[in-house]
C-alpha cells in the first residue's frame, strides 16, 4: 500500500487531494467551474457522445436491504444477485440532462435541483428559494420551463433535462447568452441562469414574442438587483439571432 | 469641461464577469464541493422573547445522517458563537444542524425539544420607547438612547421665520433586502487552516474575523467569493453578532465540530428570519421659513427601531437632512429605539431611504403651504458648494444635486405637467400626479484602506486580482477601465485574472456606503501610476527621450512633442528587467483639485446626489397606481464603467418602486413573528409589476474633485430618492402619505373609499 493510499485508508487527507477535491483555483469563475465540475465526479464522466449512459455519479448506490455502498449500479445488481437474490432496488431514476443520460438512485424527497446541483454536479441551476417563488433554478423538462425545486427527482424520470450548462460549449455562446452578454443584463448574476432558460423556453414555443410578452414570460423569475429592463431587451435582442 | 478620456465612459464596453455569469459558470459558495458536503439548517425561537430552561438534541443526534448539532451550550468551546441561552427575538437561532441530505437537516430539527421560559418582550416602538417599558435591548434603564446634534441659533432661526411648521411623518415600513441567493457559506478545515466560500460584501474582515474567532492567523484562513448574489448591506460579516452573517457564523464552527465540509445556504423561510432588516423611523419635524421660501430653522427628531441591533445609530439617519438643506440653525436628534423585533442592520444607501421619505414628504408640505412649487422650494434651498458642510466644517468634493433635480424635472416635462394636487383627472378617469425629490446622500465616497496590484505580462498587456466579490456587477471592469486609462492601454488589453479571493488579491476593502470605484479605484490608478513609470523608464532609452517627456495612449508609448516617435506596450514590455508589477493604495479623502474657494488638499466629505421625477396614473376606485413615467437621476462623478452606472440607476428605479408600493416585512404585534417569510408574501417587483420602458436612467457627471478620474460611488444613492412616487401619488389625490408602502388600501382609505 503506498502512503497516498495508506492515507487514504486512514481517512487523512493530504493538502494536494484536499485543494483537488475543493476545486480550489486562482484562475477566476470559468475556469474554476470547470475544475469544480471534474471535482465533484467520481468516475470519468463521458461527454464525447450524447446517448452514452454514465452510471458512476456522485450518487452512491446503496443496497436497500444491508446499506452497503457501492460507485456503480453494476456493483450494486452484483452483490444483490449474490446476496439477496430478487431483490428490488428502489428509487432508480433515469434523466437525461443536457443530452447525456445519468441513472441514479435518488431518494424520494429530493428535488431535482438539488439532484442537478448536488448529485449530478450541474451548479449552473441557482437555488434562491427552495420553495417555488423566485425562479432562480428554472430548467427545462421535455420543453417545458419549471422550476427545479418544485419537483421531485423521481417525478423527472425519463425526462429529458436542459440547464444552463447545455446551452453553449462556454466558447460560443448560444444566441440568448449572447444577447445577454451584449445588453449587459446581469448584475450580481445569481439570477440569470434561470432567465436565459426561461427565454429559451419562450422563444422556443414563440419565436417573435412581443415586448409584453415576454415581460410577461419573464415573470416567474425575481432579479432582486431590479435588472429587468435589461434582461427584457436581451430576450428581445435573442429573437433575432436564433 | 472634463478632458476626454478615452477608455473610461464608453458605453460599448463591457463587463469582464458577465461571460461567466451567462454561461452558468459565475460560481457562488454552494457550488463547491458538490455532493460531499454536509447541508446545514436553523432552528428558531418560537417566542419574541424567552429563556431557555432546557434543550434535548439527543433525538436529533441519532437519527442517521445527522453528523452536528450546535447549541449554545456549544459555545464555550468556540471563543464566538451567536447562540444564547436568553433569547430576544422571534425566530432567534437555538440550533443548528448539519446532515447529509437537507431533508434530514430538516426532520432533526423537528427533534430538538426544547423548553422555554417565555418572558415579556415588546415589539411596538412607540410603546417601546414610554417610560416604564419592558426591556428589549441592553441599555440599563430605558429602551431608548438619544444623541443631539446642534447647528446655529436654532431660537433665533425660528424667530426669524414668518412661517413655522410641525409635522410627523412615519413610520416607515420595516423591510428585507431579499438577496436572491439567501445567506450562504460552505468551510471546510485542514488542520489549523480554514476554509470558506462565502456571500459576503467584505471578504477581508470575514478572515479576519473567522481568525479572532478560531485563534488562528489571518494567513492561515482562506476566504473565496466569487459571486455574492446581492448583498445590499445585509452581507456584511464581522461587525459582531448584531449584524453578522449566519451561514458564515455557523458553518465554520460545525465544519470544526464534524471535521466535514459544512455548508449553509439558508431556504428562504430562514433567510427571511435570520437576515438583518431596513429599520423603521419616524420623523416629528419642525421648520421655520420666511415667507419667499428660505429655511431659517430645522429642528427634527429622527425615530429609529433598532429591533436588538444596539450597534445601529440611527443618528446617521439625520444626515441627508443635515447635507442637503442649507439652514444655518438646527437641532437634530436621534432616538434609537430597542425593541424585541426582526434583526437590523445596514441596508442599501444605509440612511437614506427612510429620512429623505419623511423629510421630503414634510418640506413639500410646507411648500404647499406657501404655496410655492416644490421644485422652486427645493432649489431655494440646497446646499452651494460654496459653503462648508457645517458640522464638519469640510467643502464636499462635488455637489450636483441642484443639477439632478433640473435633469429629472425636464426628463418628465415637470414645468409643463405641475398642477395643484387633486385638480387633473385623466380622460380614463385615473387620478394624474408628478412628483419631485432630490438629496445629498451619505455614500459615494472613500473608506477603508486597501491596497492594489498591477501586473504588467511581458507582451504589453496587464493583468489585475480585484479583492473584492462580484456583487452588482461593474466594479472590477471599472478597476479595468482607470488601470487601462491610466497605463495608455485598450479596455481589452486589462484583464481581471482572480477575484474576491484573499490569498491571491490584495485587499479590496468593504463593499458598502458605494465606497469601491473611488477608494479601490484610486488605488488602481496610483498601482498604474506606478506600473506606468516603470515601463516609461524602459520606453526612455528605447526612444531616445527623457522619461518625463513620454505620455501613453491606445496601446503606445510616445514622445509627447513629437508622437511619431512611439513604441507599443508590447514592444516596451518586452524589454523591460522582468515583469513590472505597479502597487498602489487609496488616497486621503482631499480635494485633488480647487473647488469654490478651497485649495488642493483640503479634507473634503464626498458624498452621493441625486434626484427622482415620478408622473403616475391613480385609479380612484382600486387604489391601484400605474407608474407613467420614472426619471432617476444620480451624480456619479464620472462614470468609470458606463454599463454598470446605467444599470445600477436603472435596477434602483425597481427597487424604489418596489419599496414605495409593495415591499414590507409584517410583524404581529402580538407575537413579534414574522408573518410574510416569504418573497410573494414580503413582496417583490417581477417584470410584470413595472414598466421597463418608461424608465430613464440618466447618468449627471459633476467630475469630483476627489475621486479617480472624478468618480464617486454610485450603487446605493439612485435608490434614495422613492419618496417622489409617495408625493407623485399625493399630487394625484390630494391626500398626504406618511407611511410606505403606498399600497392601495392606504390610497382608498385616503380617499374615504375603504
Amino acid at each position: 500500500m503506498t502512503e497516498e493510499e495508506k492515507k487514504k485508508e486512514s481517512g487523512e487527507i493530504s493538502r494536494r487531494e484536499f485543494l483537488k477535491d475543493a476545486g480550489l483555483v486562482v484562475g477566476g469563475a470559468a475556469i474554476g467551474s470547470t475544475v469544480l465540475l471534474a471535482a465533484c465526479g467520481e468516475g470519468e464522466v463521458t461527454t464525447e457522445t450524447v446517448t452514452t449512459t454514465v452510471t458512476e455519479t456522485v450518487s452512491k448506490f446503496v443496497c436497500p436491504y444491508d446499506g452497503q455502498e457501492f460507485n456503480t449500479l453494476s456493483a450494486l445488481e452484483a452483490h444483490c444477485e449474490a446476496e439477496h437474490p430478487g431483490a428490488v432496488i428502489e428509487g432508480l431514476t433515469t434523466l437525461t440532462v443536457n443530452g447525456q443520460t445519468y441513472v441514479l438512485q435518488v431518494k424520494p424527497n429530493w428535488t431535482l435541483s438539488y439532484v442537478l446541483r448536488e448529485k449530478l454536479g450541474l451548479p449552473g441551476t441557482k437555488e434562491g428559494c427552495d420553495r417555488g417563488e423566485c425562479g432562480t433554478c428554472t430548467v427545462i423538462v421535455d420543453g417545458m420551463a419549471v422550476y427545479a425545486c418544485m419537483i421531485l427527482a423521481i417525478e423527472a424520470d425519463g425526462s429529458n433535462i436542459l440547464t444552463i450548462e447545455g446551452l453553449s460549449d462556454g466558447i460560443t455562446l448560444h444566441p440568448i447568452q449572447q444577447a445577454f452578454f451584449d445588453n449587459d443584463a446581469s448584475q450580481c448574476g445569481y439570477c440569470i441562469p434561470g432567465y436565459i432558460m426561461m427565454a429559451k423556453a419562450l422563444l422556443d414555443e414563440n419565436p417573435d414574442p412581443t415586448f409584453d410578452e415576454v415581460r410577461e414570460a419573464l415573470s416567474g423569475i425575481i432579479c432582486q438587483c431590479g435588472n429587468t429592463k435589461k434582461i427584457v431587451q436581451a430576450t428581445l435582442a435573442a429573437k433575432g439571432g436564433i | 469641461m472634463a478632458e476626454e478620456l478615452s477608455v473610461i465612459d464608453k458605453p460599448e464596453q463591457h463587463d469582464k464577469q458577465t461571460m461567466a455569469a451567462v454561461t452558468g459558470r459565475l460560481d457562488f459558495s454552494a457550488d463547491i464541493l458538490l455532493g460531499k458536503k454536509l447541508l446545514g439548517r436553523i432552528l428558531g425561537c418560537p417566542y419574541a422573547h424567552a429563556k431557555i430552561k432546557s434543550i434535548d438534541t439527543s433525538k436529533a443526534e441519532a437519527l442517521e445522517g445527522v453528523e452536528g448539532v450546535l447549541t449554545y451550550k456549544d459555545v464555550a468551546t468556540f471563543t464566538f458563537l451567536p447562540l444564547f441561552e436568553e433569547l430576544t427575538r422571534w425566530g432567534q437561532e437555538v440550533a443548528v444542524v448539519a446532515a447529509t441530505d437537507p431533508n434530514i437537516a430538516a426532520q432533526a430539527i423537528e427533534l430538538i425539544d426544547v423548553e422555554y421560559e417565555v418572558l415579556p418582550f415588546v415589539i411596538d416602538p412607540d410603546e417601546a420607547a414610554k417610560p416604564g417599558a419592558t426591556l428589549a435591548g441592553p441599555w440599563p434603564e430605558s429602551n431608548v438612547r438619544t444623541t443631539e446634534i446642534l447647528r446655529g441659533d436654532i431660537e433665533a432661526g425660528f424667530a426669524e421665520a414668518d412661517v413655522v411648521f410641525e409635522d410627523t411623518v412615519g413610520w416607515t415600513n420595516v423591510f428585507q433586502h431579499s438577496t436572491i441567493e439567501p445567506h450562504s457559506c460552505v468551510a471546510w478545515w485542514l488542520g489549523d487552516e480554514l476554509y470558506i466560500w462565502c456571500s459576503d460584501q467584505y471578504l477581508f474582515l470575514v478572515r479576519q474575523d473567522a481568525a479572532k474567532r478560531f485563534g488562528i492567523t489571518q494567513n492561515k484562513v482562506h476566504v473565496i467569493s466569487h459571486g455574492t448574489g446581492s448583498g445590499c448591506g445585509d452581507k456584511y460579516h464581522g461587525y459582531g453578532a448584531a449584524t453578522d452573517d449566519r451561514a458564515i457564523d455557523f458553518a465554520p464552527a460545525l465544519a470544526k465540530k464534524t471535521g466535514k465540509p459544512v455548508q449553509m445556504h439558508l431556504n428562504r423561510v430562514e433567510n427571511y428570519i435570520a437576515a438583518t432588516h431596513q429599520h423603521r423611523g419616524k420623523l416629528d419635524i419642525k421648520l421655520g421659513v420666511k415667507n419667499d421660501g428660505t429655511l431659517t430653522a430645522i429642528d427634527s427628531t429622527y425615530y429609529g427601531d433598532v429591533g436588538g441591533n444596539t450597534h445601529l445609530w440611527t443618528g446617521g439617519m439625520t444626515l441627508p437632512i443635515r447635507m442637503t438643506w442649507n439652514c444655518p440653525n438646527g437641532r437634530f436628534t436621534s432616538v434609537d429605539i430597542a425593541t424585541n423585533s426582526a434583526r437590523t442592520g445596514w441596508f442599501r444607501c444605509v440612511p437614506d431611504p427612510p429620512a429623505v421619505f419623511l423629510m421630503h414628504t414634510a418640506m413639500q408640505r410646507l411648500a404647499e403651504e406657501l404655496g410655492m412649487d416644490p421644485l422652486d422650494f427645493m432649489l431655494k434651498n440646497l446646499h452651494p458648494i460654496e459653503l462648508v458642510q457645517p458640522e464638519t466644517e469640510k467643502p464636499f468634493s462635488s455637489m450636483a444635486t441642484a443639477e439632478c433635480l433640473q435633469r429629472a424635472a425636464d426628463a418628465i416635462g415637470w414645468s409643463e405637467k405641475w398642477h395643484a394636487p387633486g385638480t387633473r383627472t385623466l380622460l380614463d378617469g385615473r387620478l394624474h400626479g408628478i412628483g419631485i425629490s432630490g438629496s445629498v446622500v451619505y455614500p459615494g465616497g472613500l473608506s477603508s484602506p486597501v491596497g492594489a496590484i498591477v501586473n504588467l505580462t511581458r507582451d504589453g498587456t496587464a493583468l489585475i486580482n480585484v479583492g473584492i466579490t462580484r456583487v452588482g456587477g461593474g466594479t472590477s471592469s471599472a478597476m479595468c477601465h482607470i488601470v487601462a486609462e491610466t497605463l495608455g492601454m485598450k479596455y481589452e488589453d486589462v484583464n481581471v485574472g482572480d477575484w474576491g479571493n484573499t490569498d491571491v488579491c490584495s485587499d479590496g476593502g468593504g463593499q458598502g456606503g458605494s465606497t469601491r470605484t473611488p477608494t479601490l479605484g484610486a488605488a488602481f490608478q496610483m498601482a498604474a501610476e506606478d506600473a506606468r513609470e516603470q515601463l516609461f523608464e524602459t520606453a526612455a532609452g528605447m526612444l531616445g527621450v527623457a522619461a518625463t517627456d513620454l505620455d501613453a495612449s491606445e496601446g503606445n508609448i510616445f514622445e509627447k512633442a513629437n508622437p511619431s516617435n512611439f513604441k507599443t506596450h508590447a514592444e516596451v514590455s518586452a524589454k523591460t528587467r522582468g515583469q513590472l508589477i505597479g502597487r498602489g493604495y487609496t488616497w486621503p479623502k482631499e480635494l485633488r483639485r480647487p473647488i469654490a474657494n478651497f485649495p488642493v488638499g483640503t479634507p473634503c466629505e464626498m458624498r452621493g446626489q441625486v434626484a427622482t421625477a415620478v408622473e403616475v396614473a391613480v385609479d380612484p376606485e382600486t387604489g391601484e397606481v400605474e407608474i407613467l413615467n420614472f426619471a432617476n437621476v444620480c451624480d456619479v462623478g464620472r462614470a468609470i464603467s458606463y454599463s454598470g452606472c446605467r444599470n445600477q440607476i436603472e435596477g434602483c428605479i425597481e427597487l424604489q418602486i418596489n419599496q414605495a408600493l409593495f415591499a414590507e416585512q409584517i410583524l404581529d404585534p402580538g407575537t413579534g413573528a414574522i408573518l410574510n417569510p416569504s418573497y410573494l408574501d414580503h413582496k417583490w417587483t417581477t417584470s410584470l409589476d413595472v414598466h421597463q420602458d418608461r424608465h430613464q436612467a440618466i447618468i449627471v457627471e459633476s467630475i469630483d474633485a476627489c475621486g479617480p478620474y472624478g468618480a464617486k460611488g454610485m450603487g446605493e444613492p439612485p435608490l434614495a430618492s422613492y419618496v417622489s412616487i409617495a408625493l407623485a401619488i399625493h399630487n394625484a389625490t390630494g391626500q398626504w402619505f406618511k407611511q410606505v408602502p403606498v399600497y392601495p388600501q392606504r390610497i382608498l382609505e385616503a380617499l374615504g373609499k375603504a
